[in-house]
């Protein structure tokens, strides 16, 4: 299998803070890969490393294939580290032409990512005068200018409109699915992270907690609820797995891969189904029971 | 790659139109200013004496030597305040992606080899427009100077051959503001601090110049103790160019030194960016 990013042993420590532990990670090509993690969990120091701003004190990182830093990987990524910022004299399409002669690029198609991050009105203006979301978006296309195989993106979402929030998280599955481009995004936003990514891993202080997709993940504690008539009758073929929920409404907890049977048999035995639910199994209640955290930031 | 990174450099120094007009315009229109002053001064000073007869106004009608204005406007470039002003443009070019934290946009596009070099080599640039807009202006200035004063207009002085003189100047200028340059490149790298490139090597320069003055007086050979312990300084080297071009300059040097300055010039030059690289390659980048 091959790997878009790969870290072996990882710790890096500023002082006596370690910022990572021993993180081993292999995120795997294709699809949108998030990582998740409290503040000084290490994701902006891991992405620090990969792209070779950062020096690890132990371990190896690698991107797709090669050595992290190394020049031939990184002309194949595009990343957005944390705030986006800008040299405030360049209007937006200075800054891409600048970013894209720097990247030896010869032929950007400039115009084309400005529009498609929706910054065709304020290409001419000069980016000081930028909103922190406009960066974001502005940031997200000097990343995109290059056609990169793999993009890293660091909290792309944040000091956006929700309007701007909706169209990034298009654009994210639109380049994943359409366009074959990994992407590797870190954020606070569980709900943002749950919506588009395919798996996630969790760090905490420096270290990898958990790993899966998002719909493993999710699963855990997940419990189908049944507003169905009768609800003795619903009980009696859960048995113990079933719990009335009020007079009208049951919780089943069982497997998602046992849903189907279930609904055929209660069908089977004149059950009258309304509706039929998911509930819990969020990635919030997994970040939380994995980090101790009493909120996501 | 290093001529993308090259390109990038000149994109964003030449867009950034404050720091182009304090670098590069300031000085020269300043010695513009200065040549009109003076013009004027002189052209009062003489309209007084040929009204009251005096011999001395025709000494004033002497005729401007226009390419030997340019010599010395170039030369002037070793004045710290002149120093200074080039030094505006290596601090934006050197130290901006500490200040804006923009590395991280630019050090996954091209090596940090390139990137510097690239920076260095921006900053080469504008010392070529800098000195050529500096010898445009000692030339502007002597126009102005003969029209107001009514003296006539020469090419170059009939002494000496003023083109070879003029290309000497200006090269060794050049690199002098290099070793200067390569100085604040090792500043920026180390300090991450556009006043500490800006201010670090013109004051080094300032005690330099300093020291070699104090210490010359009397010395007839610039190879003899306690001299030849300071052909170190990039000043002396500078110095000693300068003399080798022109003997009258700085009567304790000889042409034969020459091919050492240079030498050793070329080598601060080489070293210090050696270093600044060297340093770049392991700093990390956590904040720019």
């Amino acid at each position: 299998m091959s790997f878009a990013l790969e870290a072996a042993g990882v710790s890096k420590a500023y002082g006596t803070v370690k910022a990572l532990d021993g993180l081993t990670l292999n995120i795997p090509r294709g699809g949108i890969f998030g990582i998740l993690g409290p503040n000084g969990a290490g994701k902006s120091t891991l992405f620090r490393i990969v792209l070779g701003l950062v020096r690890p004190t132990t371990g190896e990182t690698r991107l797709l294939g090669e050595k992290a830093g190394d020049i031939k990987a990184l002309r194949r990524i595009g990343a957005v580290i944390e705030t986006p910022r800008f040299l405030p004299w360049l209007t937006g399409r200075e800054t891409l032409r600048m970013l894209a002669l720097a990247s030896g690029e010869k032929a950007p198609d400039i115009d084309g990512w400005l529009t498609r991050v929706a910054l065709t009105e304020a290409a001419d203006r000069k980016v000081g005068g930028y909103s922190v979301g406009m960066k974001q978006r502005l940031a997200l296309a000097a990343a995109l200018l290059t056609r990169p195989e793999l993009l890293i993106l660091d909290e792309p979402t944040s000091g956006m409109d929700p309007a701007g929030i909706l169209e990034m998280r298009a654009l994210m599955r639109e380049l994943a699915d359409r366009d074959g481009v990994t992407i590797i995004l870190a954020s606070h936003q569980l709900d943002e992270v749950q919506r588009v990514c395919d798996a996630v891993a969790i760090l905490d202080r420096g270290k990898l907690v958990a790993e899966g997709r998002v719909d493993s993940l999710t699963a855990v504690g997940e419990r189908l609820r049944l507003l169905a008539s009768p609800t003795a009758r619903v009980l009696e073929i859960l048995g113990d797995r079933g719990v009335a929920d009020g007079p009208d409404a049951v919780f089943a907890a069982l497997p998602r891969a046992e849903a189907p049977a279930l609904i055929a048999a209660l069908v089977k035995a004149k059950v009258e189904i309304t509706e039929a639910r998911w509930i819990g199994g969020d990635l919030e209640k997994v970040f939380l029971s994995h980090t101790g955290e009493t909120d996501a930031g | 790659m290093l001529a993308d990174a090259f390109a990038a450099e000149r994109l964003r120094f030449f867009k950034a139109r404050g720091t182009v007009f304090w670098s590069l315009a300031f000085v020269p229109l300043v010695s513009i200013a200065i040549g009109l002053v003076q013009g004027l001064f002189m052209r009062h000073l003489l309209g007084k004496a040929a009204a009251e007869g005096n011999p001395a106004a025709m000494l004033g009608r002497a005729p401007v030597a226009l390419l030997n204005q340019a010599v010395e406007a170039v030369s002037g470039s070793n004045f710290f305040i002149v120093q200074l002003f080039f030094l505006i443009a290596a601090s934006a070019i050197l130290a901006g992606d500490y200040r804006w934290e923009t590395w991280r946009f630019l050090t996954p596009r091209n090596t940090r080899a390139n990137l510097l070099l690239a920076k260095l080599a921006t900053f080469g640039l504008v010392t070529v427009t800098g000195l050529g807009l500096l010898a445009v202006g000692g030339i502007v200035s002597g126009l102005l100077s003969a029209v107001l004063t009514g003296g006539g207009v020469v090419w170059a002085a009939a002494e000496g051959n003023t083109n070879a003189q003029l290309a000497g100047i200006f090269c060794i200028a050049f690199l002098e503001m290099m070793a200067l340059g390569a100085l604040a490149t090792v500043i920026a790298v180390a300090t991450r601090a556009g006043l500490a490139a800006l201010l670090v090597p013109v004051g080094l320069w300032v005690v330099q110049g300093f020291v070699v003055s104090q210490l010359q007086k009397g010395f007839d050979n610039p190879l003899e103790p306690p001299l030849r312990y300071l052909l170190g300084f990039p000043v002396l080297q500078a110095d000693l160019l300068k003399a080798a071009l022109s003997p009258s300059r700085m009567g304790f040097a000889t042409a034969i030194d020459w091919p050492v300055a240079l030498a050793a010039l070329l080598a601060w030059i080489a070293g210090l960016t050696a270093l600044a690289v060297w340093l770049f390659q392991r700093q990390d980048l956590t904040r720019e």
